[in-house]
């Protein structure tokens, strides 16, 4: 079932691939004018720096992806005819989550060489692309779902006729996804300045912390979609 | 068979469009549900797939209140939008979505509604239909899945004399097969020429 639903979206978001082409050439942009602002810099300041930017174009390109997606799902009514096949609102969820998270996180390597390149710091610390992976997996398996149900939510309430239902996703989503990039951003500088990560992951603190938030917000918005939709 | 018992909805604080409505719709019988405008004729199609919430005593199809097994076993067309179908996608893509028919079928089945030319059938994405088009898609869909109970919402709407007839045989096809259909329309002509029971939602409420 989760299978032919995890098909079903990823036909559905290769087929619309200015979704992905549009998120992309985003964050691209947004790394050029960010690395150009931060030129003069010092390599110390540009590394800490790299790794704030980097977390906040890849939170700007998932909700623009999410947002996308939803609203051309809204469009389709995909979501009702999926409901009524029927298939149950959390394989939808979850076929969904994973569709894109996936192809976020290939989006996301692709934006973090490009933006390493462009602060000239790719060559730095202990694997600046393994430490970004060990970061990125629990980062979006928390960060995705929210959306979805972040956006499920505001569509609900606009359906229902509520004046201020556009305001939900910027309101709810950001404040909730804020925790999670901090503790990202952190873990992520700790791995990469650490040659000897992957040996010590299971020491940091905040990676457990990261990997304990990711699942949180999952099953939380995995629950609460269900509920929703039912609503 | 299906039961509905004490069926009630309204918005808010709203007076109810409808309450404490009743009906039975026993294997082979075609339910015409009529009402002017607003009365609440597609909120109660939509409320009883689940898609609207309404408050009933009893909703049961086959035996079961399950909303899955209902939603199983029934097959839904909205009076607009694309009804499930999705405007990326040409006709053959959609009727294969979730659904498992031969493309030998799907060819003869889609020129038997009127999807003559090999460019309607392959080639044009739903979004490009005409609304008559996307309704002849729509019914063709219902017809492959062959559901226990249809519940379509102005079924006639965008079709032409040649697609109303079509859609004529095929309601009586189901009916043949001891399946149940409930319907909404202001068509009269057509809604005479198939019901076998009216359910009235203008201005109050009766079996007939």
């Amino acid at each position: 079932m989760i299978t032919t639903l995890q098909l079903f979206f990823l036909r559905s978001l290769i087929r619309q691939k200015e979704q992905i082409l549009s998120s992309l050439c985003f964050g691209l942009s947004l790394a050029l004018l960010l690395s150009l602002g931060t030129a003069d810099a010092a390599d110390s300041v540009k590394k800490e720096q790299f790794a704030v930017m980097l977390f906040v174009i890849l939170l700007i390109t998932t909700s623009w992806m999410i947002m996308k997606s939803s609203t051309s799902h809204e469009k389709e009514q995909t979501l009702t005819t999926l409901l009524l096949h029927p298939f149950k609102a959390s394989h939808i969820i979850i076929s969904y989550s994973s569709v894109v998270m996936a192809l976020s996180l290939i989006t996301h390597l692709i934006l973090g060489w490009i933006l390493a390149v462009l602060f000239g710091v790719a060559g730095g610390g202990g694997g600046l692309m393994s430490s970004l992976i060990i970061c990125l997996m629990p980062y979006l398996l928390g960060l995705v779902p929210l959306g979805c149900l972040c956006s499920t939510l505001t569509i609900h309430s606009s359906h229902s006729g509520h004046n201020s239902s556009a305001l939900l996703f910027p309101v709810i989503y950001f404040p909730l996804a804020t925790p999670l990039t901090l503790v990202s951003i952190q873990t992520f500088k700790l791995l990469w300045h650490d040659s000897d990560s992957l040996v010590r992951l299971s020491s940091y603190p905040s990676f457990w912390l990261l990997c304990a938030l990711g699942v949180f917000y999952a099953v939380l918005s995995i629950n609460l979609f269900s509920q929703v939709v039912s609503s | 068979m299906f039961v509905a018992r004490n069926l009630s909805f309204g918005y808010g604080q709203a007076p109810q469009l409808f309450s404490k409505l009743c009906f039975e719709i026993q294997p082979g019988q075609i339910w015409h549900l009529k009402g002017d405008n607003g009365v609440g004729k597609t909120t109660l199609l939509k409320g009883l797939l689940g898609l609207v919430d309404l408050q009933f005593e009893t909703l049961t199809l086959h035996g079961s209140s399950h909303l899955k097994d209902f939603r199983q076993n029934t097959t839904y067309i909205p009076a607009e939008g694309s009804g499930g179908l999705l405007s990326y996608l040409n006709a053959t893509q959609n009727l294969k979505l979730f659904n498992s028919c031969s493309d030998h079928q799907l060819d003869q089945k889609l020129h038997d509604w009127g999807f003559i030319t090999e460019p309607l059938r392959h080639y044009l994405k739903a979004g490009e239909f005409s609304t008559g088009m996307r309704k002849r898609l729509l019914c063709l869909r219902a017809q492959i899945q062959g559901k226990s109970l249809w519940l379509f919402d102005e079924p006639t709407h965008g079709l032409d004399q040649k697609g109303i007839q079509r859609l004529k045989s095929m309601i009586q096809k189901h009916q043949s097969l001891n399946h149940m259909m409930m319907f909404a329309s202001h068509h009269h002509s057509f809604a005479q020429s198939i019901r076998t029971h009216t359910l009235d939602l203008g201005g109050y409420h009766k079996i007939v």
